[in-house]
C-alpha cells in the first residue's frame, strides 16, 4: 500500500514534525509583518500534524484553525491540543464562513493544493486588510522548471514555480504582496533526504533537477485588498 | 541490492590496503551540504569507498554537471 506522502513514518524524525524548510524561524519572520494582536483568528491551510499553530497560539495569543487533508495527521494534531479547531479538509474547499480569519498560513503547502482554488478560498476566508502568508519552494531558474516537472508528481518541488508565476496567481486573487523575501539557505539545513524517501524520488534526480532550476525557497506576506 | 549497479559485478573485489573484500554499506554522498545514504561497496576496516564507474559516470557525473552549470 503506498503511504501519503505527509504521513510517511520518516517524518518523524523531524524535529517537532515540521514539514518544510525553515520551520518556525520563517513562520516568526513572515508572522513579523503581521501586525498580530491576542485573540486574532489564524488559519493554516495544510497544517500537518499542527506544530505550526501549537507554537502561534502558544506565543501570540490567537485563536487557531487547522485544516489538513489528512485524517491521521489532524488526528495527531488534535491529540497535542485540543484548544485549536482542526478540521480535514482540502485547501481547495475550506470550511469556514467569508471574511472570518484575520491571518491565514499556507507553508510550502500551496503549489501541492490546485493552486488558483486555494488561493481563492483563502482569499475568501480572510477578512479585508488580513494577512495572507505563503513560503514555498520556487525555481530562480525559470528554463529549469521542465527538469522539476520530470520528477514525479504531487510534491511541491516538482510543482515549484518561478517567482513571477507566483506572484501573478497570489495578486490576481485580490492580495497585495508586500513582502517577498528568499530563504533559500533554509534549503540547505532541510533534510532533502526526508523528502526523497517519503516521496519515492531518487535523489541524484533532484540534485539534478533542484539544481538546473536553481532550487530555492522563500516567504511572502500579502494583506487582502 | 544497489540501485545503481549491480554488485554482483564487483564480486571478489578488495580493499588495496587492508586486502579485506568490500561489503555493500550505507553510505552518505553530500551535495552542497545536503547528503543522503546510498549503497556502496566500502572497506569494512579503513572505511575506503568504491564508486562504480556506471554511478560515476552516469548520475553523479549529470548531478556534478547540473551544479556546474548553476
Amino acid at each position: 500500500m503506498q503511504i501519503p506522502l505527509y504521513e510517511h513514518p520518516v517524518w518523524q524524525s523531524v524535529p517537532e514534525q515540521v514539514m518544510r524548510p525553515g520551520g518556525l524561524t520563517v513562520t516568526e519572520q513572515a508572522l513579523a509583518h503581521c501586525d498580530l494582536q491576542s485573540g486574532m483568528r489564524v488559519l493554516d491551510v495544510g497544517c500537518g500534524a499542527g506544530a505550526t499553530l501549537r507554537h502561534v497560539t502558544a506565543a501570540y495569543g490567537l485563536t487557531g484553525f487547522g485544516v489538513d487533508v489528512s485524517a491521521e495527521l489532524i488526528a495527531q494534531a488534535r491529540q497535542t491540543n485540543s484548544q485549536v479547531g482542526w478540521m480535514r479538509a482540502q485547501g481547495e474547499s475550506l470550511p469556514f464562513a467569508s471574511e472570518s480569519m484575520d491571518v491565514v498560513l499556507s507553508e510550502c503547502t500551496l503549489s501541492i493544493f490546485e493552486m488558483e482554488s486555494a488561493l481563492s478560498e483563502c482569499v475568501r476566508t480572510l477578512k479585508r486588510g488580513g494577512g495572507f502568508i505563503a513560503s514555498d519552494l520556487y525555481a530562480r531558474n525559470e528554463s529549469g522548471v521542465e527538469a522539476l516537472r520530470q520528477l514525479p508528481s504531487g510534491t511541491c518541488i516538482s510543482a515549484a514555480m518561478p517567482k513571477n508565476e507566483i506572484l501573478e496567481k497570489i495578486e490576481s486573487c485580490g492580495l497585495q504582496v508586500s513582502i517577498w523575501q528568499d530563504c533559500s539557505e533554509t534549503l540547505k539545513v532541510f533534510s532533502i533526504c526526508t523528502l526523497t524517501t517519503a516521496a519515492k524520488i531518487d535523489p541524484f534526480d533532484l540534485h539534478i533537477a533542484a539544481a538546473k532550476a536553481k532550487l530555492g525557497y522563500y516567504f511572502l506576506v500579502a494583506r487582502k485588498l | 541490492m544497489s540501485e545503481y549497479f549491480d554488485p554482483a559485478k564487483y564480486e571478489g573485489w578488495v580493499c588495496a590496503d587492508c586486502n579485506i573484500p568490500l561489503q555493500l554499506s550505507k553510505v552518505d554522498v553530500s551535495y552542497l551540504g545536503n547528503s543522503f545514504p546510498v549503497d556502496l561497496l566500502k572497506c569494512p576496516n579503513c572505511g575506503l569507498v568504491l564508486i562504480p564507474e556506471e554511478l560515476a559516470l552516469g548520475k553523479m557525473a549529470e548531478v556534478e554537471k547540473a551544479l556546474e552549470d548553476k
